[in-house]
């Protein structure tokens, strides 16, 4: 893993010397770069220029073709110019949602996209917006959050959660504990240490986390059966679904061209393309640009 | 594969001593080296790198906190000496030179990182005692030491006279020591076999590694401080406090206490125990704590908590692996779960001093209750506060592991 060329840094927390770029100490696995590089949403294909703020138009140009705009009733008439559909469980299309105005919120509640029966949204769960003829998706501080499924692979934040099948996991480099004596000079007498790249955490619907794999690779494949880690009472997952790698201190996530495809929890808000898809609680929807 | 050329046993290539019978696998058997069925689980060892203990190993470098627990168990055969080894060297530190001071009394702490004080502690090679008082009956006497080897006050390993320091604990050994055997404040006593020293006191014994015993710490009735400030025996143990528990000792019953320590009071457990919630035990080299799964709580708002299928987890055991930090966790599924190094539910196939069937968590009309399977090493249960024991009680404190006479 020849480091690009440029300057080391010092791990602030271990003091262990680190190619420059790296994200993490490979040493204790302390975050090595500001958090503006992480906290973003996960990248997805491009990643979007830094939006500009939101500028209230009152006519927004039009993204499709004229002819196939849903108008909408009332005064201030604005185009759809994107629409959810609904993938029902049995992966046909069901109900779509015209994005015609401007915000368009979604949630358990009263919400212009509203899924009433769905326990794991939040009344208010996140917001479809357009922000300077860009469909955004913002996670309004829901409890389980947006996911939006990967095209190919993405880095990932340390503590990430990605969706795989049904499986809810938790991704971070593994910790490395500290062979230090408290203040008495005792040493703490815990398990054999055993090397160990990545740290998954499941959890657990309901919120307590169920295993936690810490394998000793740098890359772990994750799908029904034959991969480092399985799960094959799943019947969303794939043979051979996903991989995690850490490589040079960067966690990435990579679909291994799974039938249900790989999710990525959101930080925050992300840009949404034409085909993809976002989870919301239980409800997959698919993004069409029109 | 390799085949060993005493049982015949097919071996992994890596496998540094036989896993059927314990014996090493790249040289010829030891003289002397014979088998013993606990010691089997200490012989396994699958872990790459590891450096068998030139000679025949002896003078108890424990395989681990944990290493210590090959104590005479109910199940196990007698303990013995000689053809004890591969536990020392594990983890990954056992490619390092073993020239650092031990942290521990009883020497290498497999599974310590390599960098830390502790890297070190392997005793050099050594022969096997000549006779450590206390070998149980039944065994053949292991074969003489080297002349002039001395006996480590603190630990009663067997010190070459040419060393200052005992290569098992680090003790000093220049300072006025008899050439010959000092055997402690045990009872002197000749290789003869068969022959158990009187222990017509209070005391606790150290039980090393193999099997044998080392030094012993005298007890009075009353309160007994036990610590790294109270005594040799455990003044060279970086994993004892120096205030560590406290044994109070009313005729032949007693009570371990643990004085807020920073690694706890175990105590070998002999019959089933409830687990609770949050209850810390020990096989082998693993730290787990038992937890309970508990069902989802309503949210303020109604929502529900998105997460995994629970196919019915109702428990978990989480590997402890630092002060605040956990690794692995298996959750608990089903009315039993066996934990083990091959063929249980929950396996630590590179844990030497697990057991191929070690303990089992079984959920028994709404309590939870911890059974030892007959494990070689025992199945340790952390003393939450206190706790009654009795004569022969095995107790680990630090990385020791004591037997109480309380008789």
């Amino acid at each position: 893993m020849p480091p690009p060329s440029t300057e080391e840094t010092e791990c602030g927390k271990c003091g262990m010397r680190v190619a420059g770029g790296t994200r993490f100490c490979p040493n204790c696995g302390a975050r090595l770069t500001v958090m503006e590089r992480f906290d973003v949403d996960t990248q997805v294909g491009p990643r979007p220029s830094k939006p500009p703020p939101v500028v209230p138009t009152s006519t927004p140009a039009p993204a499709g073709k004229a002819g196939r705009n849903t108008l909408f009733f009332g005064g201030a008439v604005q185009s759809a110019r994107a629409k959810l559909t609904l993938i029902r469980g049995d992966g046909e299309d069901g109900v779509s949602f015209m994005l015609a105005g401007q915000e368009h919120s979604a949630g358990r509640g009263e919400c212009p996209i509203s899924f009433p029966d769905d326990p794991f949204l939040s009344p208010t769960h996140a917001n479809f917006l357009y922000r300077d003829s860009q469909l955004v998706v913002r996670d309004e501080q829901s409890l389980n959050g947006v996911f939006v499924r990967i095209s190919g692979g993405a880095d990932l934040a340390s503590g990430a959660t990605v969706l795989v099948g049904e499986q809810v996991l938790t991704v971070r480099p593994a910790p490395v504990p500290e062979d230090v004596p408290d203040v008495q000079g005792t040493y703490f007498s815990a398990s054999v240490q055993r090397p160990a790249s990545l740290e998954i955490r499941q959890n657990l619907r309901g919120g307590e986390p169920g295993w936690v794999f810490r394998p000793e690779g740098a890359v772990v494949t994750i799908g029904r059966e034959g991969n480092d880690i399985n799960f094959p009472e799943d019947p969303f997952i794939s043979g051979h679904h996903a991989e995690l790698r850490l490589a040079n201190g960067v966690l990435s996530v990579t679909d291994l061209g799974s039938r249900n495809g790989t999710f990525i929890r959101i930080n925050g808000e992300r840009a949404l393309r034409h085909g993809d898809y976002v989870f919301l609680g239980q409800q997959l929807l698919r993004v069409e640009i029109v | 594969m390799t085949v060993c050329n005493r049982c015949s046993k097919e071996n992994q290539d890596h496998y540094k001593f036989c896993l059927g019978c314990g014996a090493e696998l790249t040289a010829a058997p030891k003289p002397g080296g014979g088998d013993v069925g606990m010691m089997k689980t200490m012989m396994a060892d699958p872990i790459p790198g590891f450096v068998p203990q030139a000679g025949p190993p002896m003078g108890g470098p424990m395989g681990g906190p944990m290493g210590g627990p090959m104590g005479p168990g109910p199940m196990a055969p007698p303990p013995m000496g000689p053809p004890m080894g591969p536990g020392p060297g594990r983890g990954p530190s056992a490619a390092m030179p073993q020239s650092a001071p031990p942290r521990g009394n009883t020497g290498a702490m497999p599974g310590m990182p390599p960098s830390g004080p502790l890297g070190g502690g392997m005793p050099p090679p050594m022969g096997p005692p000549p006779g450590v008082p206390g070998f149980s009956p039944g065994f053949a006497p292991p074969p003489a030491a080297a002349a002039g080897m001395r006996r480590c006050p603190s630990c009663s390993s067997d010190v070459p006279p040419s060393f200052r320091f005992c290569g098992t604990c680090g003790f000093r050994m220049d300072e006025g020591s008899a050439p010959m055997p000092m055997p402690m404040p045990m009872a002197p006593s000749g290789p003869a076999m068969g022959v158990q020293p009187q222990r017509a006191r209070l005391s606790m014994t150290l039980i090393r590694p193999d099997g044998s015993e080392g030094g012993t710490h005298d007890l009075r009735p009353g309160e007994n401080k036990l610590g790294r400030s109270f005594g040799p025996v455990f003044e060279n143990d970086g994993y004892l406090s120096p205030i560590h528990a406290q044994l109070d000792i009313r005729g032949s019953n007693a009570v371990v206490r643990d004085l807020d320590s920073l690694n706890g009071v175990f105590v070998k457990m002999t019959q089933e125990e409830e687990l609770t919630n949050g209850q810390i035990l020990r096989i082998g080299q693993e730290l787990l704590r038992f937890e309970l799964i508990a069902a989802p709580e309503p949210t303020a708002d109604g929502t529900e908590l998105m997460g995994s299928p629970n196919p019915g987890y109702w428990g978990k055991l989480t590997v402890i692996i630092g002060r605040d930090i956990t690794g692995a966790a298996f959750p608990l599924l089903g009315d039993t779960c066996t934990l083990g190094r091959e063929r249980g539910d929950i396996n630590f196939p590179d844990d030497g001093y697990v057991s191929g069937l070690h303990a089992r968590v079984i959920l028994r009309e709404g309590r939870v209750v911890l059974v030892d399977l007959g494990s070689s090493n025992g199945t340790f249960i952390k003393v939450n506060g206190e706790r009654a024991v009795g004569h022969e009680s095995f107790v680990l404190l630090g990385q020791q592991l004591f037997r109480l006479n309380l008789a």
